[in-house]
């Protein structure tokens, strides 16, 4: 082994061999690392120049850091929405970091000494009599505690705590209700008049052009439990452009009345084609043929949309004829 | 162990202080000394601070998931500070005009507050963001890098099973984090998961109704996924992540074989201050590669999505990146849906959205009980396996990557379609296809990569490289002379192409997995076993069919 | 010419009996072509009181209009092809016929019409259309001459209604085909929503009340003129408000963030391991 002074007036090091195959005896004994040098230290004038690099890159950190305190201050958050804000502190703190970043990495591989060490690794398991050892206790401490003669020590014992977790699990009942049949209804009743989703008033006959489609939900609704499963499509076709009597008949005046709420995952639908009459979810692409019974004809949803039967009043209002005759949106367990 | 000796000189004296040092080391040593008369750590420290780190650029891929964590705890702390997780409907009245006097969740008006009237909100909420897609990133680009090169294996079976739920939780903590903010995006994919949840048969109903108090979407879910966001999840996260470092620390790192590499050591840079000083540079890089992410790519615009409403959806509804998969999957599935007893089944949700991602996961945490069965491999593996050196595992793990990125192709096959004017429809068809061609071809052209560029190793350093030099052979005869591969590369070479990887003494590894090879017909084996045994055989048949072997008998110049 | 043709294009009805008579004069005498005439102009004028009791009222009352009659000429230039020779449809295009201005100016304007190739959709060619703006007025006029249909959007004085509210209202009607800001998104077999980023404020006005190729028709009933200020101010506004976040990554969502996350995040953190993992 030969001896190097490193320059700076750094403490000694040692400039090893490159270790060959199979571990050196020494240093499996002890357990340490090793070190030994692959290449020659830097000269004082690059170490220098690794000095200036480094102080730059911290010094960048230091203006930058700076420069962020005096941005938040001053620059307004209200200007194009906080855009210059968002600008100037996230580019400072940005390239504040970077800068801290990249001395800490031009210091570790320019100024310190190039060394490699070597560490043994050890075997991860024990020798066999301390395995033994171990097994040995633990089987003999089972022993002491008596958990093979004990019979109903140990039945009681594996009962305990087999239920103590039974009331924490239980007190979990009340994080919801029972679905019931709520699945089922969705706010839609006899009579109710459709009313727009964002003006809240009725929807007149002649409201809707040919080639129109208007979300709509039951007239009065507020419930929260309403909105998930209420939103409805009115949709107007032509004369003559359904082509399913009982969709027709479910109708009134060519105005036809579907779920909104996806059959497949509940997305709410109404990417309505009004020359194809299809409707495309945007979520998963289920395709529905609108003048066909909303039967499916692409993508994952297995079911056509349900629709709800609507008539129109004597004041010439869209009304329910009731609720949807099946459950709406996507399947579950319970639905048939 | 023994007792603790300086690395640079293990045969030495007695370590002394010196007499005359500056007030810096005095305090630094009064302060080590208190502490070690207290906690016995000197010990703990020097072997610490001396910890062998081995040098490659892949095995800094984890730390970016470490990093992004630490950033996103600081970050989601700050967010916390500001943000209301409630469902209790507002009127918006903050400095966003095009939503002024619209209602909200105060969830969602919070979100708009911190982006629009916190100074540096917004950019602490895209930190928050990019910081998480990093971080998910970052683990599966890290668990590619440790299946590729089967740094899995025994003994670190159990960090690969961590690290595996790591990337769980990481995508859970994820997809409610995104969901927080109550904005139309982010209800839409809650919508999807309710959805999801409600598919499992039996109990589907009843897991909705308990997960969000009510039917969909009740008031209590998004106060339920906070604490489970800033609390649940993240406690186990960090518990998990001080296990993996720990199992880390104590099993050390892996390494390439290469010259001067063993089982039995481990070659790199020491702790302190080598890795140190770099470890903490590359945490300010990853904070300043999220920061300039944040401070120049917007992320997450929710006032643009605008409020949860039910009865509305935006076109191009997709979730952040890591569910992307899922939702890809749920695009391409066919619509199945069985009813049956007036029950009803939905296959199209079931499979796509519970039972391949089940499937997939359950793959991933088994992957290394199944290949030490297939091999036999049950030896100690601390120096790792190049890819091409074990073509069945590169190729099972270019297939699993090409069918995971065929599902997230498929979930953003609006995007496509729109963005190119293909048919929606056409794509989704193309996609399926591909689902189901390309995985198997990838396998086999992997591996035939993988053998290729074995052989090509194997010529290498036979036969030497290509020199470009013409000879004349005295039959009158031109060939090329190949030279020899210089002595230090053709050391690694040997190394990574004959390692012997198992501690069993082999002295040719032909197959480069180091398996052992048990006699099954001596053992009295049961016929359920038997057929157990036939798999396996057959099996590992087919792993081993690997290395080609060099023809060597051509006469050579250089003979 | 015949009856028959003067009742499917009644502008025919004015400007037929001068010129008819002048080509007849030289040939017949005064007395028979006197008679013919009249006979010719009682019988024009049964046709077009006729005509004017069915046709809708737009149509009769500025026939004379030279912008009609420019309209005209540039209708059989450049559209009769497909759409027939007095705008009736065809095997390939559909009857104009009650279509109106604003149908007109939407198709016109922003280069959909004349049609450049066939296909799910047609294709827009801005900034600069076939036609130029008098020429689509002038058979916006022409084609309105025909049946009327939705004329031209006259307010547009859109910056004053309430933004928030045609926000809500976008979000209801709008963003699941155009994307929640209007950058576009795909329909069915080819289809697909375009983007609103060129789209001028009367454009997305006609838009609605046309309800071009397979967009719902958005009638003033159902959603009320003023509403539909709304909704511009709302388009109009998100289009011109910065992305205080920095690069908008188009608009459309997790899709893009996804590239960047991996491209430059990931990629980028890869490149800076080569360099602390490298020797020098």
């Amino acid at each position: 082994m030969s001896e190097s002074s490193g320059a700076g007036g750094r403490p000694k090091r040692q400039v090893g061999r490159r270790p060959t195959d199979g571990a050196d005896p020494a240093v499996a004994e002890s357990g340490a690392a090793k070190s030994y040098s692959e290449q020659e230290a830097e000269s004082p004038e690059e170490e220098r120049f690794a000095e200036i690099q480094v102080a730059t890159l911290f010094g960048v950190g230091i203006v930058m850091s700076i420069f962020f305190v005096v941005a938040y201050l001053t620059i307004s958050i209200h200007d194009k929405l906080g855009q210059y804000s968002n600008y100037a502190l996230g580019g400072s703190l940005a390239i504040a970091l970077f800068a801290i970043g990249g001395g800490f990495i031009v210091w570790a591989k320019n100024l310190l000494p190039h060394e490699k060490a070597i560490q043994d690794r050890h075997d991860f398991h024990s020798t066999e009599p301390e395995e033994i050892e171990a097994e040995n206790t633990l089987l003999a401490g089972v022993d002491d505690m008596g958990l093979g003669r004990y019979k109903i020590l140990r039945r009681t014992l594996l009962g305990a705590l087999g239920l103590f977790p039974l009331p924490l699990v239980i007190m979990l009942r009340d994080l919801g209700p029972l679905p019931g049949r709520s699945l089922l209804i969705t706010g839609w009743a006899e009579g109710k008049r459709l009313v727009d989703l964002d003006t809240k008033l009725p929807v007149k006959l002649g409201d809707l052009e040919i080639g129109g489609v208007k979300t709509v939900m039951p007239e009065g609704f507020t419930d929260v439990d309403d909105f998930a499963l209420a939103p409805t499509m009115l949709i107007r076709f032509g004369p003559g452009q359904i082509l399913s009597e009982k969709e027709i008949k479910l109708g009134a005046e060519n105005h036809v009345a579907y779920s909104k709420i996806c059959t497949h995952a509940g997305c709410p639908i109404s990417l309505y084609e009004q020359q194809t009459h299809n409707l495309l979810c945007p979520c998963h692409q289920s395709t529905f043929d609108m003048a066909r019974d909303a039967k499916v004809i692409f993508g994952p949803a297995a079911r056509p949309l349900p629709q709800l039967g609507i008539s129109v009043d004597p004041e010439g209002y869209f009304v329910a004829r009731g609720n949807y005759s099946q459950a709406v949106g996507p399947s579950f367990w319970e639905r048939r | 162990m023994s007792a603790p000796k300086n690395s640079d000189d293990a045969t030495g004296p007695a370590p002394t202080r010196p007499e005359n040092q500056g007030a810096a080391e005095k305090a630094t040593r009064t302060t080590l000394k208190y502490v070690d008369d207290r906690f016995g750590s000197a010990n703990f420290l020097k072997r610490s601070m001396d910890k062998v780190f081995p040098d490659h650029w892949s095995f800094m891929l984890g730390e970016i998931a470490l990093y992004s964590f630490v950033i996103l705890l600081l970050s989601g702390t700050y967010l916390t500070l500001f943000f209301h997780a409630s469902q209790q409907p507002v009127v918006y009245h903050g400095s966003y005009q095009p939503l002024r006097g619209v209602q909200m969740t105060e969830a969602y008006a919070s979100t708009l507050h911190i982006s629009f009237d916190v100074r540096g909100g917004l950019l602490m909420r895209q930190i928050h963001h990019w910081a998480a897609l990093l971080f998910v990133t970052s683990i599966v680009v890290h668990m590619f890098r440790v299946f590729f090169t089967g740094a899995f294996r025994k003994p670190r079976t159990v960090n690969w099973h961590i690290g595996t739920i790591l990337l769980i939780l990481g995508i859970l903590e994820g997809f409610c984090g995104y969901s927080l903010p109550d904005d139309l995006l982010s209800g839409t994919g809650l919508r999807i998961a309710y959805s999801v949840a409600e598919s499992i048969p039996v109990v589907g109903t009843y897991v909705c109704y308990f997960l969000f108090g009510a039917k969909y979407p009740g008031t209590d879910i998004i106060s339920r996924l906070f604490i489970i966001h800033v609390l649940l999840i993240p406690g186990i996260l960090l518990a998990l992540i001080a296990a993996h470092m720990m199992i880390l620390w104590h099993q050390k790192h892996t390494d390439f074989p290469g010259v001067g590499k063993t089982e039995d050591t481990v070659i790199g840079t020491k702790f302190y201050p080598g890795f140190f000083l770099k470890t903490n540079g590359f945490f300010f890089m990853v904070f300043g590669m999220v920061t300039a992410l944040s401070a120049f790519a917007q992320i997450n615009p929710v006032w643009l999505y605008g409020p949860y409403n039910a009865g509305q959806v935006s076109a191009g509804s997709q979730p952040d990146w890591y569910i992307l998969f899922l939702e890809g999957s749920l695009r391409m599935m066919p619509n199945w849906e069985t009813h049956i007893w007036h029950h009803t089944i939905s296959w199209n949700i079931l499979i796509p959205g519970v039972i391949i991602p089940g499937i997939m996961f359950n793959l991933i945490a088994l992957y290394p009980a199944i290949e030490s069965w297939v091999t036999k491999d049950t030896g100690y593996h601390n120096l790792l396996d190049r890819p091409r050196d074990v073509p069945v595992r590169t190729g099972l793990g270019v297939m699993s990557l090409v069918f995971y990125m065929v599902l997230v192709t498929g979930g953003a096959n609006d995007i496509l379609a729109s963005t190119f004017h293909w048919s929606l429809q056409a794509t989704t068809w193309v996609l399926r296809f591909l689902l189901i061609a390309l995985p198997p071809l990838s396998f086999n052209i992997t591996k035939r990569i993988c053998l290729g560029l074995q052989h090509e190793d194997e010529k290498k350093l036979h036969h030497g490289v290509e020199s470009g030099i013409i000879r004349r052979l005295p039959s009158g005869a031109y060939v090329e002379a190949d030279i020899p591969l210089p002595a230090d590369k053709a050391a690694v070479l040997a190394k990574q192409i004959g390692y012997d990887h198992g501690h069993n003494g082999h002295a040719a590894i032909t197959s480069g997995n180091g398996h052992q090879a048990v006699d099954e017909a001596a053992e009295g084996i049961t016929r359920p076993v038997a057929i157990a045994a036939k798999v396996r055989g057959k099996l590992e048949a087919f792993w081993d069919e690997t290395r080609e072997t060099v023809p060597d008998s051509q006469p050579h110049p250089e003979d | 010419m015949t009856e028959v043709e003067n009742v499917t294009s009644p502008e025919n009805a004015a400007e037929t009996p001068g010129s008819e008579a002048a080509v007849m004069r030289p040939r017949r005498s005064r007395r028979r072509r006197i008679a013919s005439l009249g006979v010719l102009v009682a019988a024009l004028g049964t046709v077009g009181t006729l005509y004017a009791g069915f046709a809708p009222a737009a149509s009769s009352a500025s026939n004379n209009d030279p912008a009609i009659q420019r309209g005209r000429a540039l209708f059989l230039q450049g559209c009769a092809t497909c759409h027939g020779l007095n705008g009736e449809g065809g095997a390939i295009a559909p009857s104009l016929i009650g279509a109106g201005a604003s149908a007109v100016d939407f198709q016109m304007s922003t280069g959909r019409m004349p049609l450049q190739q066939e296909g799910a959709e047609a294709p827009q060619k801005r900034p600069d259309p076939r036609f130029n703006a008098q020429d689509i007025q002038d058979i916006a006029a022409y084609v309105a001459s025909l049946g009327a249909g939705p004329a031209e959007p006259t307010n547009l004085n859109y910056q004053s209604a309430d933004v928030a509210y045609g926000g809500a209202l976008f979000r209801t009607n709008c963003a699941q085909c155009h994307n929640f800001a209007g950058s576009g998104g795909a329909l069915t077999y080819g289809k697909y929503a375009p983007s609103l980023s060129d789209a001028t404020p009367k454009q997305i006005y006609e838009a609605m009340i046309t309800g071009p190729e397979n967009m719902p028709v958005f009638g003033d009933k159902q959603i009320t003129p003023s509403q539909k200020l709304a909704i511009i101010n709302y388009v109009e506004t998100i289009k011109a408000e910065p992305n205080p976040g920095g690069a908008g990554l188009g608009r459309v969502g997790p899709v893009t963030e996804t590239a960047v996350a991996w491209l430059v995040g990931i990629g980028g953190l890869v490149i800076i391991t080569m360099w602390i993992g490298s020797k020098v």
